[in-house]
């Protein structure tokens, strides 16, 4: 921990002089995205360190380096370098979707998809109730719906508790990815926020067209349905598609495989912007077809993108971090508290639910809601739909969804991570442990082997 | 990104980071070595033509919008070259080659900066360039450092040739007369700062030469740290990943010489004991190639082959280099152990450019970019050209030379690359 420390302080001392050389915002020579991006995996890597010294995840480690030394804190990273680093945020993001998708196999989860279909549903259900009640509830309260009928309370109520809703498969993938965690717990909460992901995106776009119908000046409702049909239905093609060209290469070519898979996820976040695909939904179709169809397994990916999954999941998550909107946060923070408070309860009281009703055993049904906790990516983006979607509400709304995210942002991976230890699940995956081989470093214990050779050779001494 | 080009764009972006990942196999390395020929003729110039092709506005694959995207992953690559040239500055090895080797070294990359910088100077002045401006000089120091490196030595054809100590030694001055041209290029950086406005420190060229050497040392220091506190491989490649693009990043922003820093950074953690110094070099080297190519696409992109003030300094560049490197050969024959073979193989195996001169050059166009855009597209141009017409030189005497003095081409080998096989 101390050397992390130190190591952090040198690197964030270094990187505070060359930004003192120019005036903000101004650069000579390209943008300082080559800084931001080494300066926030150098320092969120050593956060994550700190972190897990005092038994926290990594992650959190990782967003709050990131929020910190963000615009909108300290503002060492200028929201110019964030907006260059915003292509390696989509393939950081396609890489992760990638390995999970190719962790898991359907044969494996067929017998419990009727427990994953349940607990999905009961938890993103309740949640939706509880915080649509409460955002309704306090709507005379809340600045930018004073105004509003109560039919427009309604909703903006129901299209903020649907984004709220939202979960994030990124941080459970990378709370599992960092601890190796393996077990009933890890692979039920795994498939849960993928399958409750692509429910929240299908939900979104009904709300939304309610919306549009009630605010007419947001524009034709159709079309929101329709184009969120063509994002995810096109990922889901482009991502199959792609896991065909990974299963082909690996077969064929098999050379510097984790290099190819990068190239591929760069090509896939640069064109999905135009033609509006989830790299999320890409990487994971491509996933799910390697490790269930192709005659690939998706393990095969795993071992050859396993040594860039921690630069990835540090810059991916320190830049989510940089993205946090603070001055958002604190202008909403007793709202942003109370709803996150009446999320988990929403989402804990009905997963608890969907799990009874599946059967589960009661240990498992206690620890997977805190998996359906964490917060990040997609509900940023849905976040960043509202607001640019409903001009006159839109902002205030962001606002306030952007303030519970963050509550959600930072608790979440640390409560999944309890969760995960109590289970017992942390390093059991031995697959991840035994790529963890030391290289470069010195080995670890030579010194004390030569301090204890040298004290042996000293008591032979003393003894002759 | 226009939505009609979607798919042009695709498959246009697919083809080159596939073949940059693939042009790494060792099938094409061993042909490289079969054949004699460098990186930049067999990849290289496919790579420059492929972008120049692809960023043609009615073509429209590497658009502004892409270009922007990837401006990181060459501001990157500039630093990982410059890394992977710094570790090959290890003084323990270098003190195992004979002492008279180091004259040879200066000797051969000093004479051809020498010509290359009167000559071109020369040609600029013919293309009405006026000389008494103080940009005049920058750029033909620029050409200079450009004209010291020599391509990689394919190292079995020429152990066939001229024997094992001899091909070693040559391999030696390939790999460090590259040191001599960053050498000058961080002289360029530091005594010609670009022009700015904005910038709160104003420092004489001699802080910013004290900054150009502590900020080199430092970052291979805090390289160093952690890559002896890394836990896993994973954890050591995250950690060289970050400290080179820090590296490159922090030199970038002082507008200092991104290669020239991060070889100071990589030659201070080649000479601290690292358990693994060669493992560690083999991860730099594995990357360097795709790396490589993918930065010629970039560089290829703000290529401009229609300019003809380009193809007229280009002559001139390639007949300063080349008899520079022959009069840098014959005393440096003079001056050097007695293991070194004959001026005449020493100026063959010397004279192929290396790739590292694009580097420096488009490195050097970054800093210098606001101050006559026009010269500074000149001299990429020039170099680029001279890379191609300085092989074809090569190819010329080596026919010319090769019937009474040379032993056949060996028969193609197994694709394993040998031991001793180095960058790109």
């Amino acid at each position: 921990m101390t050397r992390a420390a130190v190591v952090l302080a040198l690197v964030i001392g270094l990187s505070f002089a060359a930004r003192s050389f120019l005036v903000d915002s101004t650069t000579l020579t390209g943008s300082g995205a080559a800084l931001a991006f080494g300066f926030l995996l150098l320092s969120a890597l050593q956060t994550g360190r700190i972190f897990h010294a005092l038994h926290l995840p990594h992650l959190t480690g990782f967003l709050l380096c990131g929020a910190i030394f963000g615009p909108e804190v300290i503002g060492l990273i200028t929201p110019a370098m964030i907006q260059d680093l915003a292509l390696v945020k989509k393939v950081a993001v396609g890489l992760i979707a990638l390995t999970a998708g190719c962790e898991l196999n359907f044969r494996k989860l067929r017998p419990q998809i009727k427990c994953i279909g349940l607990i999905s549903f009961g938890g993103l259900l309740f949640a939706m109730i509880c915080l649509f009640s409460f955002i309704f509830g306090l709507s005379g309260r809340i600045e930018f719906m004073r105004a509003m009928t109560i039919e427009q309370r309604v909703v903006v109520s129901l299209i903020c508790s649907n984004v709220l809703a939202a979960l994030s498969p990124a941080v459970v993938m990378g709370i599992l990815s960092e601890t190796r965690a393996q077990g009933p717990l890890s692979e039920l909460c795994l498939s849960i926020v993928v399958v409750a992901d692509l429910a929240i995106a299908v939900a979104f776009s009904f709300s939304d067209s309610g919306a549009r119908a009630v605010f007419p000046q947001a524009g034709d409702a159709g079309s929101v349905f329709g184009a969120l049909a063509i994002h995810i239905l096109g990922s889901i093609a482009a991502g199959v598609a792609v896991g065909a060209i990974f299963a082909v290469y690996i077969r064929r070519v098999a050379l510097r495989v984790g290099l190819f898979v990068f190239a591929v996820c760069f090509v896939v976040a640069e064109v999905g912007t135009v033609l509006h695909l989830d790299p999320l939904l890409v990487g994971l179709s491509a996933g799910l077809f390697l490790e269930n169809v192709s005659p690939v397994g998706g393990h095969e990916v795993i071992r050859h993108t396993n040594v860039a999954a921690m630069p990835t999941f540090a810059v991916f998550f320190a830049v989510i971090g940089a993205e946090v909107h603070v001055h958002a946060f604190l202008a909403v923070a007793p709202f942003a508290v109370g709803a996150a408070v009446v999320r988990a309860i929403g989402i804990y009281t009905g997963a608890r639910v969907g799990a009874r009703l599946a059967g589960v055993s009661t240990e498992l049904a206690r620890r997977v809601p805190f998996g359906m906790l964490p917060q990040a990516g997609i509900a940023l983006g849905l976040a960043g739909l509202v607001k640019t979607s409903f001009p006159g509400w839109g902002e205030g709304a962001a606002t306030l969804l952007l303030g519970t995210i963050v509550v959600n942002e930072m608790l979440g991976p640390v409560l999944f991570r309890v969760a995960l230890e109590r289970a017992g699940e942390i390093g059991k995956n031995t697959e991840a442990r035994s790529s963890l081989e030391p290289a470069h470093a010195p080995e670890p214990d030579s010194g004390a082997r030569r301090l204890a050779a040298e004290r042996a050779a000293k008591a032979r001494a003393d003894g002759e | 990104m226009p939505p009609d080009r979607v798919a042009r764009i695709v498959l246009g972006l697919a083809v080159a980071l596939g073949l940059a990942v693939l042009a790494a196999h060792p099938r094409l390395k061993a042909i490289e070595r079969r054949l004699g020929v460098t990186v930049l003729i067999s990849a290289g110039v496919p790579f420059l033509a492929m972008g120049a092709f692809f960023a043609l506005p009615s073509v429209g694959i590497l658009t502004p919008d892409i270009r922007r995207d990837l401006q990181p992953a060459f501001e990157f690559g500039l630093g990982w070259i410059g890394f992977v040239i710094g570790t090959q500055f290890n003084v323990h090895q270098l003190e195992k080659l004979p002492s008279a080797l180091g004259s040879v070294i200066a000797i051969e990359s000093l004479v051809p900066m020498f010509t290359t910088a009167v000559l071109c100077s020369m040609a600029f002045v013919g293309l009405g360039v006026p000389f008494r401006n103080v940009d005049f000089l920058r750029d033909a120091l620029v050409l200079a450092a450009c004209a010291a490196p020599s391509a990689p030595l394919a190292v079995d054809l020429w152990r066939a040739r001229v024997g094992s100590k001899g091909a070693d030694l040559l391999n030696q001055i390939t790999l460090l007369d590259e040191v001599t041209a960053l050498t000058v290029l961080g002289a360029v950086a530091i005594f010609f700062r670009p022009e700015a406005s904005a910038t709160r420190w104003v420092l004489p060229a001699s802080a910013w030469l004290l900054v150009t050497l502590g900020l080199g040392v430092v970052l291979g220091i805090v390289t160093y740290v952690l890559i002896r506190g890394a836990k896993s491989e994973a954890e050591e490649l995250a950690f060289l990943l970050g400290a080179i693009a820090l590296s490159s990043g922090m030199a970038g922003y002082l507008a200092l010489s991104v290669p020239v820093v991060c070889a100071i950074a990589g030659a201070q953690l080649a000479n601290l004991p690292l358990r693994d110094l060669e493992g560690l070099r083999k991860t730099l080297l594995d990357v360097e190639r795709p790396l490589y190519l993918v930065f010629l696409l970039i560089v290829g992109a703000s290529w401009r082959p229609t300019e003809w003030q380009g193809w007229v300094i280009a002559p001139a560049f390639v007949l300063a280099r080349t008899s520079g490197k022959r009069l840098g050969a014959i005393w440096g024959r003079r001056v050097g152990p007695p293991e070194l073979p004959g001026a005449r193989a020493m100026t063959l195996a010397l004279t192929p450019q290396s790739p590292i001169s694009i580097v420096a050059m488009v490195s050097a166009a970054t800093l210098y970019q606001g101050s006559h855009p026009d010269r500074v597209r000149w001299a990429i141009n020039a170099v680029i050209i001279g890379g191609v017409l300085t092989e074809i030189v090569v190819r010329v005497l080596e026919r010319f030379h090769a019937k009474s003095t040379f032993t056949p081409i060996p028969a193609l080998r197994a694709p394993a690359a040998p031991p001793d096989e180095r960058r790109a």
